[in-house]
């Protein structure tokens, strides 16, 4: 994703929230939903909570809509109050998450979806990929899962959270790193 | 940074095309020669792609009707960015369409009765127009005399009045330009970091800054409350009585109690501040009140001490609290932090010179320190940024994944982000008591090598409690600190660590009732932190396959790895004097 200014259908949509009309802000709820929705519940790992979080995060954002000064893309924005919503709420109950967990709340990654035979493999692979990344710290997770998944560019991550470029930087490294290491132990045992 | 780590951090920098030409070139050169290089780039390219190719989730239903349905039962509106009072008055005096002079000439032949509404109706905006003016001087000059509140803004030195620098009296309070725009800087200030859960029903009964999330920025409560105050005083606006009540509820219930009993009871505010305190806690008292039962206002020695509490803008200084600053990564953290601390008349107790703690860090990087309470209580300061919070504990992570510690990655910074992101960008003021909770809960758990025998055991710690203190040097509690410090308390000169050399002076002053003080201290130390928790890494085998690593030969951060586990002992020992001591576990033998 280009990090530029928000679009301008953005910005006609939040002034029209602003002068009053809430349905503008539905409409920007149903541009982001689902994308919000689908970086956070990388984040929180479980379904309903990622789900109450993008809520909250629409909601909150509805409040604090005058402060956006445009000066980044809206989704940005949007992102940095879920995440910082999703990392609360994660320090608050310090859930310990594991793939049964994740299984139990009804997220199953790689499952998703028709899988024809020519596509096990994949299947694997994804299944692979996921528990290699649920192996990572929190942090390492949610900025291979901005960059990789959500395209973000170092100036977007920044901003999201709240680092020095140099420090983005790094930790993309030493994340990219460490996945590279837990995939490596995988497939070791997979074989 | 080795300069491998450099070279890969450049790799990877390159595969997401975030390089600096010349920086590129060097990438490049590197990817002709080196084909270690060119198979990494291709390792980490894939497995984005394989990252990329996970499903995506989509939620399962549409989210606006509930978002908007919600906003409307919650009555929620966009806080508005409002206008200074002269837009408000310059939008009055703007003339509709109707009453365009144009409009008007051509209309004058039409009906001269029409010209009589003209002409009253000049006359009646012309009165609203004198009458806003009029109130607005009015309120300006009884509730913002600005010198006046320029002084009682300054934060002052609670033992003798002495004003503490202007830039410090920005840390505590906005200046008195910002207040001028106050309505305007609390809706327009807001950083989506901020954000944490607005559940409570306080947020949302609470105007401007109080409505902030109450739960997860807890960390700024007491700086919460003092916005609020300022706020009310300034904009003439009080809290709902419910909502204060709220206040006063989760205040009696929260422990910061305690952290007001070891403030100096028998210092005195600086009579400004406290001239503000009885101002406000008027106002707030009035807030409270029902209407019409203003005659039969309580005095303050009638209020409860819980209003009174709520009420009274928390002295500078006088509890304990952090100061985290942001400062350029190139200057001299220690040097940043020894001048903040310096300039907040905090003092800071070691027992050695901070350049020989054996710091799994390189000393410049972040300030450790320890001290013991008269109770045996080690308590462990650590003192940084919060950026050098953030980077410290990113760089201690790894030094602890080679080394088969378990650092909760979750890392510090994040976790107090939403308490100081409501503060200026530059500086932050934390309150102590939640930053405590959290920096304890957070910063406890990395520094302990797992013995063998205790792998299997999940039992509760018996290791010298960890925190996060810093104390204002003048408070009572401080000075009775100072006082009763055992000897280990000072280094082997008997003086002062070079962090506090730079502007802290011991002190030297008694106090009556120094020992309560000090209990009270001891114990709130004490809860702090003995219901802590510790993390013990369960994958110590492969750390120690990854030091056997030739990547992660022996080295000399291996040596400082060793004496910082032999330092953690020392002070377990040291904090636990134990007739039966348990079997301490066994420094690192890599």
């Amino acid at each position: 994703m280009t990090h530029s200014m928000a679009s301008v259908e953005d910005q006609n949509l939040i002034q029209r929230t602003l002068a009053g009309d809430s349905n503008s802000f539905g409409l920007l709820v149903q541009k982001y939903q689902h994308r919000l929705f689908n970086g956070l519940v990388h984040v929180v790992r479980k379904l309903p909570e990622a789900e109450d979080i993008t809520q909250e995060t629409f909601i909150l954002a509805f409040t604090k809509l005058s402060s956006f000064q445009g000066n980044s893309a809206f989704y940005t924005w949007l992102y940095r109050i879920g995440y910082n919503l999703a990392i609360t709420r994660i320090r608050r109950h310090k859930p310990a998450v594991s793939l049964d967990s994740q299984r139990e709340a009804g997220i199953d990654f790689a499952g998703d979806g028709d899988a024809p035979g020519d596509r096990i493999e994949q299947i694997e692979q994804a299944k692979l990929v996921r528990t290699a990344l649920d192996q990572l710290s929190e942090e390492h997770r949610t900025i291979l899962i901005l960059r990789e998944m959500e395209e973000m560019d170092y100036e977007a991550l920044s901003e999201i959270l709240d680092l020095p470029i140099g420090t983005v930087r790094s930790r993309l490294h030493r994340a990219r790193e460490q996945l590279r290491e837990k995939m490596l132990i995988l497939i070791d045992e997979y074989q | 940074m080795s300069d491998s780590n450099y070279k890969e951090q450049l790799l990877s920098a390159y595969l997401d095309d975030e390089l600096k030409p010349d920086e590129r070139a060097q990438v490049e050169k590197l990817l002709a020669n080196e084909p270690g290089s060119r198979l990494r780039v291709q390792q980490w390219k894939e497995q984005g792609d394989f990252l990329r190719s996970l499903p995506r989730l989509e939620l399962n239903k549409n989210l606006s009707q509930r978002v908007l349905q919600t906003i409307k039962d919650r009555s929620l509106q966009p806080q508005a960015v409002l206008s200074r009072p002269a837009d408000m008055v310059g939008e009055l005096i703007h003339r509709p369409d109707e009453w365009d002079d144009k409009k008007q000439i051509d209309r004058k032949s039409e009906l001269d009765v029409e010209g009589t509404f003209r002409r009253t109706r000049r006359r009646r905006m012309l009165a609203a127009i004198g009458t806003l003016a009029g109130m607005i001087l009015l309120g300006v000059l009884i509730n913002h005399p600005p010198a006046l509140v320029r002084q009682i803004a300054q934060p002052r030195d609670g033992a003798n009045g002495k004003a503490v620098p202007e830039a410090i009296g920005s840390l505590a309070m906005p200046s008195a330009e910002e207040r001028g725009e106050n309505s305007e800087l609390h809706a327009s200030q807001f950083d989506p970091s901020s954000a944490t859960e607005s559940s409570s029903a306080i947020a949302e009964n609470m105007p401007g800054s109080l409505a902030r999330s109450q739960e997860g920025a807890g960390g700024m409560e007491a700086n919460e409350d003092f916005a609020v105050l300022t706020e009310s005083r300034f904009r003439n606006q009080h809290p709902p009585k419910d909502a204060l009540l709220d206040t006063l509820d989760h205040r009696n219930s929260a422990p910061q109690g305690e952290l007001r009993t070891v403030a100096p009871q028998g210092d005195p505010l600086p009579m400004p501040l406290a001239g503000l305190a009885r101002e406000v806690a008027d106002e707030g008292t009035s807030a409270l009140q029902e209407p019409g039962s203003g005659a039969n206002r309580p005095s303050a020695l009638e209020r409860s001490a819980a209003e009174q509490a709520y009420f009274q803008p928390p002295p500078p200084l006088s509890v304990p609290q952090i100061f985290i600053v942001d400062f350029p990564a190139d200057e001299h953290p220690l040097a940043v932090i020894s001048e903040v601390f310096s300039r907040n008349q905090i003092e800071i107790f070691t027992d050695q010179p901070s350049a020989q703690l054996p710091l799994p860090i390189s000393p410049p990087r972040s300030g450790l320190l320890r001290q013991q309470s008269s109770k045996g209580v080690e308590v462990i300061y650590v003192i940084a940024s919060r950026t050098q919070l953030r980077n410290a504990m990113d760089e201690l992570s790894s030094w602890a994944d080679i080394s088969g510690y378990q650092v909760n990655s979750e890392m510090l910074a994040k976790a107090l982000t939403p308490a100081v992101e409501n503060q200026p960008p530059r500086e932050h003021v934390v309150n102590m008591d939640d930053l405590i909770a959290e920096a304890a809960y957070q910063l406890s758990i990395p520094f302990r090598k797992r013995a063998p025998a205790e792998q299997e055991s999940s039992a509760q710690p018996d290791s010298p409690p960890v925190a996060l203190v810093a104390r204002p040097k003048q408070s009572l509690a401080g000075r009775a600190m100072a006082q009763q410090l055992p000897p280990i308390e000072r280094n082997s000169h008997g003086k002062q660590s070079s962090a506090a050399s730079a502007g802290a002076q011991p002190n030297q002053g008694k106090k009556e009732g120094a020992s309560n003080q000090q209990d009270s201290l001891d114990r709130m130390m004490y809860s702090r932190t003995m219901d802590l928790s510790w993390n013990y890494s369960p994958d110590r085998n492969r750390a120690e396959k990854l030091q056997a690593d030739d990547r992660h030969p022996p080295s000399a951060s291996d040596k400082a790895d060793n004496e910082m586990v032999q330092f953690l002992l020392l002070v377990r020992n040291q904090a636990k004097p134990d007739p039966n001591p348990v079997p301490q576990a066994e420094p690192s033998k890599e």
